[in-house]
């Protein structure tokens, strides 16, 4: 077990007894594993400057595994250099070269204010490749919320045996880019997708564990193949929700699915609208379009995530629940769900929220088939319709189910009714 | 991982572990409490907790806020592997840690940060750590000297030769 390994790293790490720091400088005191923990959540520009601080600090910031290039004011940061590339390159340059990049951090290349924030997509492009010769094993990129376009990786090839969690908001994914995911990153085990556009057919990926996909642009007959999944989060999909297939069959946890209904066909309906077999057209619908914009995930995106790194996922989707419950009108929905049910019967905590009249959770239930190791399960408006059929399908086909969570927006209504 | 450790105890009935610190004061917690300390989870996992678990490097008055932070926690590890958190709790807990966090003060973080990382706790080194990079962050070297007492021992030549051999990383 690889937590049994660090224990034991743990002991040898224990601060060196040096008597020459100063006695009340605990900081310096720190072994050097933890003041590069401590850097980890500086910025580039913040940890290049502790070189001065004393001999103790001279050497330490070159080999600091993390590298945060976020150029975002405010947070309590230093403002960044100007001539922020030059900056970046130097830094990058001057590194410890035997020291692996663990971690990077960057925000996309903004279009605009050039005069500002000194960089462009070519220099992004550079750091990622930079990063990932330098065995990088997480990458994050945050897409600038002044960016409209979606960043691309034509230009990156995402080819590593290290890269083990990839993060990623307002990214376009061409079938090439998936194709290297699937199968030249044999260590990719967290994937994290916001606002992306997957435009391509399929991701396959035996090393993936963990999955989210919030508010994503799905491009027809996407597939998911991920047969070792621990766990699933597909928030609010825009067009199409993927396909699964061979989803972790028998390692699935957890597993979430978000529906809007309103957000699957977003201006694409007439151009697919014979395609599409499986199609299921429900009543009339406004709104949707647009959505892709209006929302504020961006401001979210570039909002200084050293404070909230893993908690951002789910902060977002807390609020996407609310973008679910506060959207009146679902009742329209094209897609392919194929299988989502099915994928997901051996996952031991599900969560599958939509509004009232969801249409594709509906239809996938009719397959209902046993959910075997299903122990908790929170279902949303959706299985109050038809005198509770899914709520009592989901029901009748768990048999080991110990928790039950409705979340309705009957709570809602019912408190105005009683104060009305 | 801490998640199927949680999940062993509860269904064992919540056994019960001591903590003993360096000073001899001694803490019962429930191994559910206790294995959010990947160290701790180990050996309970070996099987070696039974006459109780010495710390030796954890001070009680520290090993107490740890204790504290992990009896808070315990329902969050417990629901790793669950996507259901009550919210409530969820905002107890922000509420929680950030009152800690900023009530740690020089000497009492820096060893809370050790024992963290001694016990392997990951939640609390992250949440140490970054208090001590907030308390960095934003300051130039010599405001960082000051605030955590770093005796700057370069010569001012030294200092100036640094400066402008890394001018890159400077601004001025």
């Amino acid at each position: 077990m690889s937590g049994r390994r660090r224990a034991g790293h743990v002991f040898d790490e224990m601060p060196p007894k040096k008597a020459k720091l100063s006695a009340g400088d605990r900081l310096s005191a720190l072994p050097d594993a933890l003041l590069h923990h401590v850097m980890s959540f500086l910025r580039a520009w913040e940890v290049a400057r502790t070189c001065v601080l004393a001999r103790r600090w001279r050497h330490l910031w070159a080999s600091a595994p993390c590298v945060d290039l976020r150029v975002w004011r405010g947070g309590g940061h230093l403002p960044h250099p100007e001539e922020f590339a030059k900056f970046a390159y130097r830094f990058l340059l001057e590194r410890d070269v035997s020291a692996p990049v663990d971690t990077l951090r960057v925000l996309s290349s903004p279009v605009c204010d050039p005069e500002v924030e000194d960089y462009s997509t070519c220099d992004v492009d550079a750091w990622i490749r930079a990063a990932i010769e330098r065995r990088a094993r997480v990458i994050h990129i945050s897409h600038h919320r002044k960016d409209e376009a979606f960043s691309n990786f034509d230009h990156v090839p995402i080819i590593s045996c290290h890269l083990k969690h990839l993060k990623l908001s307002g990214y376009l994914f061409r079938q090439r880019t998936l194709m290297q995911l699937s199968s030249q990153c044999p260590s990719l085990e967290v994937l994290e997708l916001k606002g992306c556009y997957l435009d391509g057919h399929q991701i396959s990926s035996a090393s993936l564990k963990i999955l989210t996909i919030v508010e994503c642009r799905i491009m027809e007959g996407f597939t998911i193949a991920a047969p070792n999944l621990v766990s699933l989060r597909c928030v609010t999909p825009y067009h199409r929700a993927p396909l699964f297939e061979n989803v972790g069959s028998l390692t699935l946890d957890a597993a979430t699915i978000v529906l809007d209904d309103s957000f699957l066909y977003a201006g694409y309906e007439y151009e697919y609208e014979d395609i599409d077999e499986d199609a299921i057209q429900g009543s009339g619908s406004e709104g949707g379009e647009g959505s892709l914009n209006d929302s504020d995930y961006d401001g979210d995106a570039v909002s200084d995530a050293s404070t909230c790194e893993y908690s951002e996922i789910a902060n977002n989707y807390d609020d996407e629940k609310q973008l679910v419950e506060h959207d009146e009108v679902h009742n329209r929905s094209k897609g392919n769900y194929h299988g989502y049910d099915h994928s997901l019967s051996n996952a031991r905590s599900l969560e599958l929220l939509a509004d009232a009249g969801e249409v594709i959770l509906n239809r996938e239930l009719r397959t209902c088939p046993t959910f075997s190791n299903l122990k908790t399960l929170s279902l949303g408006e959706w299985c109050m319709g038809a005198d509770f059929g899914p709520l009592i399908s989901f029901l009748q086909h768990s048999p080991n189910l110990e928790k039950l969570f409705l979340e309705l927006k009957l709570v809602h209504v019912f408190i105005s009714v009683e104060f009305a | 991982m801490a998640a199927a450790a949680a999940e062993a105890t509860t269904d064992g009935g919540g056994k019960m572990i001591i903590l003993i610190s360096a000073d001899g004061k001694r803490f019962e917690v429930t191994e559910a409490v206790a294995s959010q300390s990947q160290l701790i989870s180990n050996m309970i996992e070996d099987d070696c907790t039974e006459n109780g678990v010495r710390l030796p490097n954890v001070d009680g008055d520290i090993l107490t806020m740890v204790v504290d932070y992990c009896n808070m926690h315990a329902g969050d590890a417990a629901a790793a592997g669950d996507t259901m958190k009550a919210s409530s709790t969820e905002e107890e807990l922000k509420k929680f840690d950030a009152e800690l966090v900023q009530a740690l003060e020089n000497p009492v973080l820096f060893k809370l940060i050790l024992a963290a990382n001694f016990l392997n706790i990951k939640s609390l080194l992250d949440m140490t750590c970054q208090r001590v990079a907030d308390m960095m962050s934003g300051k130039t070297p010599e405001q960082m000297r000051e605030t955590f007492s770093i005796e700057n021992d370069f010569t001012p030549e030294e200092e100036a030769a640094i400066r402008q051999e890394n001018a890159w990383a400077f601004d001025d």
